[in-house]
């Protein structure tokens, strides 16, 4: 019972608010937000109570067809206990928060509604029991991404982002749906208590295509990662995450942040027992992590949208997780899933903050010096930056990244394998890059005093850009697509718009701290940040792991636990060392020696180009398959669907239609005698058919 | 005496909203009318309910009344389908006849006696039953059909319902009258069992009168080609009236089309009667879909998905299987639920103090309403069938079950003419999302429509979630004729 | 069936040819009598009164008693019919000022 609580309260609170709370603001909140913190309550009780064996709960029977059964359960075990909390607790912070940035905003209800469902959707993804269940909470937060990216639908970067996240979902969830597909055939259930068993049964399984013959598993296993890969937006399907950064600031903390885009990390944890005998697969998962870690890390060196800097490092932190998935440390990945949540929650929220006392001014180059104005975001944007590079001493205490950053590379050092040695390196090296950019970030907004120049110049930037927004949005629309994919760096700046004080006018006079409500979902965030590493470590990557984890995920070849008390020195203190490396770094180039970034930016002209343009994927992306698409489409839909289909099929048969409709009417004379000699026909033709078949028949 | 007794028990609840029925005609007509006797009427039908889901005999079938009336799975499943359509009927036409100042006290007796008809419709286990249940329903149905006694449209759609219903009340009749020559029997299974080992001429004149009563029968669920009074009756008579017609009696025609054909080992199927059903089936789809698409009225126009309607339920019949049966209760659930919910819209829809009854008027709607023009499309797209919506399983089962018996054909027109239907139910939505329209909508809907389209619009779209349970209800309620 | 129902004259074929002409007569009344509405009730009591002869045929025929029953019920019912259509005639006229067929005709398409 608890555990249908905890997944149905925010669908109540979703529809609640959304019914109800569409004429006061106050009711709108208080019908999400109440149901949601009960929510978060219970989940931590779940979490305190969880027995040794997997609650599953059923709830009702949902498809039965043949040989296939599938029903509403809700399976919560160790795994899923983490998802709860996690989920809800940075939920409900979210929620209170949302109740200050929303505060201005025309449709709270709306807000709140989509906010609570997408919770309800997580929770059904976290708890379901079989790969439908899953799938239909996959697809559900999917939808609420969609819609939460384009909430403000008023503005077209808005759109085009929500779209963008859609379609380059689709390509993931295709793989997912694929995937499940492949678990059918090869379990002939969907059910995972039935499958992941049996996972080591199927190993040796070989699909043959096309003369050639695949191995089963591992082919099922990167048919599920493309899913991951697309909801947790891994390198190559990545594109869609920082242009959703145009959705409401507590949208990307939730859902961009914490929540979703994990939910990839989950799938692999929970399915881990069948990945573990999908090596080849975890070999790709690992590297691709790798890489994500370094290609986020570099672009957020030298993005200038504060959200953005965000999104890129929240990418850079997803790879983390995979590789350490990748290497076969799934309480690792969990782990650093768990305190990333936070620390990127806190992170957003403060950003969040930030961006409401300038009016929605996301630029960090037309901000500076406002650590006096803004002391809390100040020390939110401090806490998480400090988290996520994960400083901490040695065997005394850490913020949460030290000690799941520690855990990740530890790991991948652990692993032995030419691929881990890989993924530690380019760890290491993302590490650096994560303190730099992180320091940049602080620096810039808060403690360098503003250049009023670039400022201004920024602004005027933005302003043209937002003309040019208007006016590609009257504009044909496949021009806007163009435009949207040659878009530099600075697009999506047109957030601007939404400024309605104007922000042309202001020099940081009247900036003001955030409301309360704001600030006291910062402060619980922080208290995960600092906190949620230095409890739970023994439990997730230490000793208690065994105890802890159970069978929720497969610890027979971790290799943190297999090289127990056998790391050395170096290893421990290297992302230690990394990071230091990069806030030095940053505080070098900032504080001392400003010229030398000029000039670093001019001599590496191109590397800098590269890495504003995000290694040029959006715009290869264009080049490879939006533009040949669209060309194949005005080809056939000019050629082959006008002229051809719609000629001689919908066109032709619907005037057809429409024709023998006009005459049918017109039998309908209105007259009794014709209705009713209509009716003695029928009677007639039917009859001497009747008669006729039946006789011939019998003769 | 028994017998009698254990008939009067059987018949309960239809004998209750009798009684009820009469007691509110002698009220109203004592109390000049002057007293509201929609509450009194809610309750019958609510306790009706009530006594036929607590008298429900779903394990074996029960006959009463020397075999006159039958109660199983089928009758239950059918009268409590009928008794919720009554009661969704009743509460859809108070606020439209108060706002237009028609509402007399004889509404609510008439409508509780047209029930009553068709809570017998569907436990006849005799012809005669079946004839008293059928003039019963029609009888009061004709009358509301006029209900509006100062409109010229409505008197005249009374005037051609009365006449073509009478029509095929005799034809009917005289289909019983040679059922019962050339058999010896008005008992549905005594005729099963007189038909087995029938000489040819006898059996002739069995097919002949069967095919009669069939087509007596498809009248009432406006069957093509004795579908003429149907359009011209939906768009004459008072909204709420087309509402009951829409809603409830078509569910007491298939349900005792479906006990005569299926019922008994399909004995009276296998004479080859069906064929008349097939037909029935295929033209009807055809028709209710092609000539919908000229259509400017929005009674008219559901007059034609009506009529289409049938011909897809009937399909459930033509396959003849236990999963046809059921398929065919499944989708006149949803139908039911989904036409509420069409109804409860069309119903709130006014501007300028006028109802709105022509399609144009609807241009623009969404911008008014954006909520009902939502939920008007998502009824409006189940009943084209398009998923993830109810409709859409509606059909699935229906074709699955067609296909499965070798229905290929019905299957196949089925299919095309789902096609077709959506399109001029996208054209529907097309009008009230993407044209501009001149008059705007009043604001306040009456809480009873809000409330049927809320829960219209949640069942509909939540089926998905779990079709099983209505389907396992329906199976059970098929599985009484297929024991 | 029939075979012992030789000895009463008129044969029970006659009656029943008796029936169908007149159902047919009925059904022909409903389209071809395009004056009167009234005509047309008059016709559908034809058809009843068709069917009324058919079942007492029948009934006599097989020495049955239920077919007597149902003629009994029938004529009950066309007597309310007749009452029922006789108001909606009135109700119609007093709007329309008209019985004639041609004018129930508002409604089409």
């Amino acid at each position: 019972m608890l555990v249908a609580l905890v997944v149905f309260l925010p669908l109540f609170g979703a529809l609640a608010s959304g019914t109800f709370g569409r004429r006061n603001r106050s009711l709108a909140n208080g019908l999400a937000v109440v149901p949601m913190v009960l929510s978060a309550f219970l989940a931590v009780v779940v979490w305190l109570t969880l027995p040794e064996t997997p609650i599953r709960q059923e709830l009702f029977p949902f498809i039965q067809s043949g040989g296939f059964a599938v029903s509403w359960a809700i399976y919560v075990d160790r795994l899923t206990a983490v998802m709860f909390c996690v989920v809800t607790l940075v939920s409900a912070a979210v929620h209170v928060y949302a109740v200050g940035y929303m505060q201005e905003d025309a449709s709270p209800s709306r807000f709140m509604a989509y906010l609570s469902l997408f919770t309800f959707f997580m929770l059904a993804l976290v708890s379901a029991d079989n790969f439908v269940q899953m799938f239909f909470g996959w697809e559900g937060v999917g939808l609420a991404s969609y819609l939460l990216i384009g909430f403000w639908h008023h503005k077209p970067a808005a759109n085009a982002a929500a779209v963008k996240a859609f379609v380059v979902n689709r390509v993931g969830d295709l793989g997912f749906a694929l995937g499940i597909a492949g678990i059918f055939v090869l379990f002939g259930s969907v059910v995972f208590e039935e499958i992941l068993p049996l996972a080591a049964d199927v190993a040796e399984v070989q699909w043959h295509f096309a003369g050639l013959s695949f191995d089963a598993l591992t082919v099922t296993c990167l048919l599920l990662f493309i899913g991951a890969m697309g909801k947790s937006a891994q390198l190559g399907l990545h594109v869609w995450l920082p242009d959703a950064m145009e959705g409401p600031t507590p949208v990307s903390a939730l859902i961009h942040a914490a929540t979703m885009v994990t939910a990839g990390v989950f799938m692999v944890c929970r399915l881990s027992p069948l990945f573990a005998e999908a090596p080849f697969a975890l070999e790709v998962i690992a590297v691709l992590g790798a890489l994500t870690a370094f290609f986020a890390a570099s672009v957020a060196l030298v993005q200038n949208d504060i959200k953005r800097i965000i999104a890129y490092s929240t990418c850079s932190q997803l790879g983390y997780m995979f590789f350490a998935a990748g290497v076969s440390a799934y309480g690792a990945a969990m782990f650093h899933l768990a305190t990333h949540a936070f620390f990127k929650a806190l992170l957003f929220l403060g950003a969040g903050s930030v961006i409401t006392a300038l009016h929605h001014q996301q630029d960090i180059r037309s901000m500076g010096g406002l650590a006096k104005k803004l002391p809390w975001s100040c020390a939110a944007l401090w806490l998480g930056s400090l988290a996520l590079i994960g400083v901490g001493v040695p065997g005394v205490f850490g913020l949460a990244g030290f000690y799941s950053k520690d855990a990740i590379i530890e790991s991948a050092w652990a692993a032995h394998s030419p691929i881990g040695s890989f993924a530690m390196a380019v760890g290491l090296v993302a590490a650096v890059l994560t303190a730099f950019y992180s320091l940049r970030l602080l620096l810039l907004v808060f403690h360098l005093p503003q250049d009023t120049a670039l400022a201004a110049s920024v602004r005027a930037e933005q302003a043209a850009a937002q003309l040019d927004g208007e006016h590609s949005a009257h504009g044909a629309h496949h021009h806007e697509d163009a435009k949207e994919a040659d878009a530099s760096g600075a697009h999506g700046l047109d957030s601007h718009e939404l400024d309605s004080h104007g922000s042309d006018s202001h020099g940081f006079a009247g900036v003001r701290e955030s409301p309360m409500v704001m600030l006291l979902p910062l402060a619980f965030l922080a208290l995960g940040a600092i906190f949620s590493g230095v409890f739970y470590h023994h439990e997730f990557v230490g000793d208690h792991a065994h105890e802890f984890w159970g069978d929720a995920i497969s610890l027979a070849h971790d290799p943190l636990l297999e090289a127990h008390g056998k790391i050395p020195f170096w290893v421990k203190v290297s992302p230690l060392v990394a990071g230091a490396i990069g806030i030095a770094l940053a505080l070098w180039l900032f504080m001392r020696n400003t010229a030398l970034r000029t000039t670093l930016a001019t001599r590496f002209a191109g590397l800098h180009r590269f890495l504003l343009h995000k290694w040029f994927f959006d715009e290869l992306y264009a080049r490879l398959f939006v533009r040949p698409a669209w060309r194949v489409g005005e080809i056939f839909f000019h050629g082959g669907d006008k002229n051809t289909i719609d000629r001689w099929g919908p066109d032709g048969v619907s005037s057809l239609m429409a024709r023998s409709g006009a005459r049918l009417r017109k039998l309908q004379t209105g007259y009794l005698y014709h209705y009713a000699l209509w009716m003695l026909l029928g009677l007639v033709l039917l009859m001497g058919w009747i008669l006729f078949s039946t006789t011939a028949g019998a003769n | 005496m028994s017998e009698t007794l254990r008939g009067l028990y059987l018949l309960q609840p239809t004998l209750f909203i009798a009684g009820a029925a009469m007691l509110l005609l002698v009220v109203g007509a004592f109390s000049n009318g002057k007293r509201d006797l929609r509450l009194p009427a809610l309750m019958t039908l609510l306790v009706a309910f009530l006594l036929q889901i607590l008298s429900a005999e779903f394990s074996t079938p029960v006959t009463g009344f020397g075999g006159l009336i039958i109660r199983d799975g089928l009758s239950d499943y059918g009268a409590a389908l009928l008794l919720v359509g009554l009661f969704v009927s009743l509460l859809l036409a108070d606020p439209w006849f108060r706002r237009e100042g028609i509402l007399r006290f004889e509404w609510y007796p008439l409508v509780l006696l047209s029930g009553v008809g068709m809570l017998l419709l569907v436990s006849a286990h005799n012809f005669m039953t079946l004839y008293i249940g059928l003039e019963l329903q029609s009888l009061a149905l004709y009358v509301l059909a006029t209900f509006h006694i100062r409109d010229l449209s409505s008197a005249e759609s009374g005037v051609k319902y009365f006449i073509l219903g009478s029509l095929a009340s005799g034809i009917l009749l005289f289909g019983i009258s040679l059922v019962y020559g050339f058999s010896g029997t008005l008992d549905f299974s005594v005729l099963a069992h007189a038909i087995e080992g029938q000489e040819q001429s006898a059996v002739s004149g069995l097919i002949v009168g069967l095919t009669l009563v069939v087509i007596g029968l498809g009248f009432k669920l406006s069957a093509v080609p004795f579908h003429m009074w149907t359009p011209d009756v939906y768009e004459g008579a008072p909204t709420p009236v087309t509402a009951l017609f829409a809603i409830v009696p078509k569910v007491a025609a298939v349900i005792i089309l479906a006990r005569l054909m299926l019922g008994e080992g399909a004995i009276i199927s296998a004479l080859g009667v069906d064929r008349v059903l097939w037909a029935l089936s295929f033209l009807s789809m055809l028709w209710g879909a092609l000539a919908a698409l000229g259509q400017t009225q929005i009674k008219r126009l559901l007059a034609y998905s009506a009529i289409g309607n049938a011909g897809y339920a009937l399909m459930g019949i033509v396959a003849g299987t236990e999963d046809g049966l059921a398929a065919m209760l499944v989708y006149m659930t949803i139908y039911l639920v989904t036409t509420a919910g069409v109804f409860a819209v069309v119903l709130s829809l006014r501007s300028d103090g006028q109802a709105i009854e022509r399609l144009e008027d609807l241009k623009g709607f969404a911008q008014h309403h954006p909520l009902v023009a939502v939920l008007l499309g998502i009824f409006l797209f189940s009943l084209a069938g398009i998923p993830p919506l109810a409709g859409f399983f509606g059909k699935f089962y229906v074709f699955r079950a067609a296909l499965e018996s070798g229905e290929v054909i019905l299957a196949i027109t089925g299919a095309l003419t789902s096609v077709v239907a959506a399109f001029y139910y996208l054209r529907l939505i097309r009008l009230m999302c993407f044209d501009s329209g001149s008059v705007p909508q009043e604001r306040p809907i009456p809480a009873e429509y809000a409330g049927i389209m809320a829960v219209s619009g949640v069942l509909v779209l939540l089926f998905l979630l779990a079709p099983s349970a209505p389907v396992a209800f329906a199976q059970s309620a098929a599985a009484s004729l297929f024991p | 069936m029939f075979e012992n129902a030789h000895w009463f004259f008129p044969s029970l074929t006659h009656y029943l040819v008796v029936a169908a002409l007149l159902f047919t007569l009925g059904a022909f009344g409903l389209f071809v009598g395009r004056k009167n509405i009234i005509v047309l009730l008059m016709a559908i009591e034809l058809i009843l009164l068709a069917v009324n002869i058919n079942l007492v045929a029948f009934s006599a025929a097989l020495e049955d008693a239920v077919g007597q029953v149902l003629v009994m019920f029938i004529l009950t019912v066309a007597a309310a019919e007749a009452a029922i259509g006789l108001a909606i005639l009135v109700v119609f006229f007093r709007l329309r000022g008209s019985i004639e067929v041609q004018d129930v005709d508002s409604l089409k398409g």
